[in-house]
């Protein structure tokens, strides 16, 4: 297998989509296997897939928007808000397939159909693949993740990202082969010749408070303990709220360092969480998470740092490369998914993030996409969906013998 | 980053490790499990059955099989845990095809896939998801199969493990096919020593071939020389009983002519060892126990001047009580104990002890000794002694004729042990020979039983009972000396006595004449023989009387021609007694 890396930032669709395109053949040495094509929502993205789709005839090209641009490993690919990125997968002898189904309104059903597809696609019809990676629109993914393991069973690694635009205006857009979509889940199955790895890491600690949800409806949480969520989270946060009070408003990227946390299970006596990302405090004063929040859950206050921001994605990767069958010299490549509210709030240091995550996949080629939402596979097994999270699937040879 | 962040993040992975660890330390004592199963197990069916019991647990599988390749690319069931697949056939399409390339799969759902989708229904309907690993085998492709009866059972965990049994289940059918070649080589060696064992059997029968024809050949060369004698001999012995009837009893003649007779007869016994050399001598009818010749032989004179000869030898003897008879010559074995003791006697120059015994022993199996002793019921004699022994070089040369290591002319004539040879060739016996040089030699004799009684000895038989009446009788044969000697003897017993030197005389003969009995010779060369005469004449004289002479045994042309009606057979050399019996029973018929 070999992997590489490529982008451009040129405003015109097909130039930007020929220049990439040109430099992956240039490093890959031959057509790829599969594509992973992430850009800003200020594209015409219809336009520039259908040049990639006309570069690269046949070729299975899955993803969608990211907020701002992308990262590779050489470098943050932004300019004027517009940046575009390929990660390009040479496998002959691996299975690649890509599928893709608007919801309407439907997402499980959606997310079968485009996965059906996607296995048939890779000529593995029926066939467990070692990992699945999705793009989604904001809003249905814990459906999505459960259609998955219902199809596949439980255990199979779901990493992916909810597509983002620049400014939370509803102009993400889903990629599936030469199709461009709104509101549709885009799946990519896979079976490298090789083996992988994967981490899903928050990089944020629990604090004291912590409390039971007594009211929430979908994403809107209302009361912990039987006490309104403004004023528990006012408290909790010392007085994050306050600038938005009382007619509410958008909350990012002030809460990026006190997401929500949710106890997902403990491994010894350690508690791993997934975050909610307090996007907006409505004007009923409902707290607008997003991702889904049940009655009956347990919520801890989550805090996290510039720093701790700045350093995770490398951390993370690590641990990705770590829990690979493979040697840690051996990683080929990856592809990484990155909290677009973290990103937002270490924008200045992307740099930094960009050297520690060359650092933790031991300068392999990479394509980092900033998402709304993220979703992967914790250490126990359990593929989620999460906000503030940092998502990293790479790719390695076979471990023989 | 916070140090607390790190600190937790340091501790979720070093609880990772320790799961991980915990999962290894699970596989790996499953795999020890399995290489105990490689190792303890010695039925090779079971093999796979008791891998299968090993590997359930950590593989979590309902039913697993393995699948190995044939000649024409399908895949059929080399062992399995549930019988439901003991005789599936697979042909293999795209899934199968990764799965031998090296690649595992785990497969959700059967159903989308065709090699599942082309199973008999009750299996579709039993597996919906299941585990394909392949084995790696230098002889055949072979695949590792798990089921599960629950849709998207399996994950990567599962394929991660069955990657690293992989080893337990190749290692297995490493096994299978290493019993496999064993037990191939294990027949081709059997057949290798059955062939060894035929052509040693063959060279060892080419041997005794070889050693019957030359003893054959001896005995045609002993036959011809005996032929010849015995004619001469006929004179000398006969003649003596002619004398006899006519001089008195006081007349000083009479011992010399005793001793003509007595020297005839001693010159007739050579002829004779040279006729059961030749395997053409002994009659084989009469019943006997070995013992009582073995008793005779000790009280014998032979034997008496045997041991004054020897003073420093023993003769001992243990005989079997309830020995069983035995079918044959009495002379000729007499013949044989006396030539063994003998060659026993002389092997101990400074003394020792010949042992004599017998005993009826039954061989179950053929017994490859000297001679090949196939299976029946027999009398064995047994001659050993404690002297010299006989070199292994030397053993296979002491039946031939003349062989002997002793001075020739100062005892014995070179034939004892040939004597030996022939007499139990004649009684359809085996013999066997052990010897050690320094402690001497056992030599067995192996005669088959005969659940017949010994006929009770005949009463002594006066000349006037075989006395003729004036019956005419023709005596054929082509030696003069015969002619003349059967002629006056037969004219001494009063019989009307015409002779004929040949067949077709004696046919032209009958054409015009008529004769009561036909003194047929047997063998008379040049021209037609006894039983072409005897046809001739039968033609002429239906239901014409003969008896047969000859000095040679019954042969197939004897016995032809006493079922043609010439039931009395006398060996040469004439006696009075002899001829004057068989006439007079024929004529009596």
């Amino acid at each position: 297998m070999k992997i590489a890396s490529a982008w451009s930032t040129k405003s015109d669709e097909d130039r930007a989509a020929t220049e990439a395109y040109e430099m992956l053949l240039e490093k890959l040495q031959g057509v790829p296997q599969l594509m992973l094509v992430h850009c800003s929502c200020n594209y015409d993205n219809e336009k520039l897939v259908r040049r990639l789709c006309e570069l690269a005839p046949g070729v299975p090209l899955q993803g969608g928007t990211s907020c701002l641009g992308v990262m590779t490993d050489a470098g943050v690919h932004s300019h004027e808000g517009r940046g575009f990125g390929i990660l390009g997968l040479h496998d002959p002898e691996g299975g690649y397939g890509v599928g893709i189904a608007e919801s309407k309104g439907d997402p499980e059903a959606a997310v079968t159909s485009a996965l059906d597809t996607a296995l048939t696609n890779s000529g593995r019809p029926g066939e467990l693949p070692s990992a699945v990676i999705i793009t989604n629109y904001p809003g249905e993914e814990e459906r999505v993740i459960g259609a998955i393991e219902k199809h596949l069973g439980s255990k199979v690694p779901i990493i992916g990202g909810t597509s983002a635009d620049n400014d939370m205006s509803g102009q993400w857009e889903q990629f599936g082969n030469d199709t461009v979509c709104r509101e549709a889940i885009s799946v990519a199955t896979l079976f490298p010749t090789g083996e992988i790895g994967y981490a899903f890491h928050s990089g944020y600690e629990p604090t004291k408070h912590r409390g039971i949800v007594t009211r929430a409806d979908g994403r809107v949480l209302y009361e912990v303990d039987g006490r309104p969520i403004v004023q528990v989270y006012n408290e909790w946060t010392g007085g994050l709220l306050d600038d938005v009070l009382p007619e509410g408003g958008s909350l990012v990227p002030a809460a990026s360092f006190s997401p929500i946390g949710r106890h997902v299970k403990k491994v010894g006596d350690i508690s791993y969480f997934t975050l909610s990302y307090p996007v907006e405090l409505l004007a009923d004063h409902g707290l607008l998470l997003f991702t889904d929040i049940s009655e009956g859950d347990e919520v801890v206050l989550m805090t996290g740092n510039c720093d701790s921001l700045v350093t995770r994605g490398g951390r993370v990767a690590k641990v990705a490369v770590k829990a690979a069958e493979f040697n840690e010299e051996e990683v080929e490549g990856a592809l990484v998914l990155y909290c677009t509210g973290c990103m937002l709030s270490v924008q200045d240091r992307l740099p930094e993030v960009v050297a520690d995550l060359k650092t933790g996949l031991h300068n392999v080629p990479f394509l980092c996409s900033f998402t709304l939402g993220e979703q992967g596979c914790f250490i126990g097994g359990e593929n989620r969906h999460a906000n503030l999270m940092i998502a990293v699937l790479v790719f390695g040879p076979r471990k023989e013998g | 980053m916070d140090a607390s962040e790190e600190l937790r993040e340091a501790l979720l992975n070093l609880d990772d490790a320790r799961n991980r660890e915990a999962l290894q330390r699970q596989t790996a004592e499953a795999l020890l499990a399995g290489l105990r199963v490689l190792v303890f197990t010695e039925d090779p069916q079971e093999l796979f059955l008791r891998l299968f019991d090993v590997m359930r647990k950590p593989l979590d599988f309902e039913a697993a099989f393995v699948l190995t390749a044939g000649e024409d690319g399908s895949f059929k069931t080399q062992a399995t845990s549930d019988a439901l697949f003991s005789t599936t056939v697979w042909k293999p399409h795209s899934m199968f095809r990764r799965v031998i390339k090296g690649q595992p799969v785990a497969v959700f759902d059967t159903e989308l896939v065709a090699e599942w989708c082309s199973q008999p229904e009750l299996i579709r309907d039993s597996v919906k998801s299941a585990l394909h690993f392949s084995i790696h085998s230098s002889e055949q492709k072979a695949l590792f199969i798990c089921t599960h009866s629950n849709r998207g059972h399996f994950s990567r965990d599962h394929l991660t493990l069955a990657h690293r049994f992989s080893m337990l289940t190749t290692q297995a059918l490493q096994k299978l096919e290493a019993e496999r070649k064993l037990v191939n080589l294990e027949r081709r060696l059997e057949a290798e020593e059955k062939l060894a064992t035929l052509n040693q059997k063959l060279i060892e029968s080419e041997k005794r071939l070889a050693r019957a024809k030359k003893m054959e050949a001896l005995g045609t060369l002993a036959s011809g020389v005996a032929h010849d004698l015995n004619n001469v001999l006929g004179g000398i012995v006969g003649y003596p009983d002619l004398l006899l009837l006519d001089i008195p009893e006081d007349s000083p003649l009479r011992e010399s002519i005793l001793a003509i007779q007595k020297s005839g007869q001693r010159a007739a016994s050579i002829v004779q060892d040279l006729l059961t050399l030749a395997r053409r001598g002994v009659v084989t009818t009469q019943v006997m126990n070995v013992n009582q010749i073995i008793d005779s032989y000790r009280t014998s004179p032979e034997c008496q001047t045997l041991k004054e000869y020897h003073p420093g030898v023993k003769i001992e003897s243990n005989l079997e009580s309830t020995l069983l008879n035995i079918s044959g010559s009495p002379v000729h074995l007499s013949k044989s104990v006396m030539n063994l003791v003998s060659n026993a006697v002389e092997s101990m120059p400074d003394g020792g002890t010949v042992f004599i015994s017998t005993k009826n022993k039954y061989i179950d199996r053929p017994i490859r000794g000297y001679d090949t002793i196939e299976e029946g019921d027999y009398v064995v004699l047994t001659v050993s002694d404690t002297g010299i022994g006989i070199s292994s070089s030397d053993i296979e040369k002491i039946f031939e004729p003349f062989y002997t290591k002793k001075v020739m002319g100062r005892s014995g004539t070179g034939l004892g042990m040939a004597v030996v040879w022939g007499a139990v060739k004649d009684h359809n016996g085996y013999l066997d020979v052990v010897s050690t040089e320094g402690k001497g030699s056992t030599f067995s004799l192996y005669f088959p039983v005969t659940r017949e009684e010994i006929a009770r000895k005949e009463d002594a038989i006066r000349i006037e009972e075989y006395m003729g009446k004036g019956e005419t009788i023709l005596v054929v044969d082509d030696i003069k000396e015969q002619r003349e000697i059967a002629s006056r003897i037969l004219k001494k017993l009063r019989y009307s006595v015409a002779t004929a030197s040949s067949g077709e005389e004696a046919v032209d003969y009958m054409k015009d004449n008529s004769a009561d009995l036909l003194v047929l010779d047997m063998i008379m060369d040049p021209g037609i023989d006894g039983l072409d005469t005897y046809k001739g004449i039968l033609a002429l004289h239906p239901g014409q009387k003969a008896i047969i002479a000859s000095g040679l045994s019954e042969t197939i042309r004897v016995k032809e021609a006493q079922e043609l009606g010439a039931r009395k057979y006398v060996k040469k050399p004439y006696t009075l007694k002899k001829i004057g019996l068989a006439v007079k029973q024929e004529l009596e018929k």
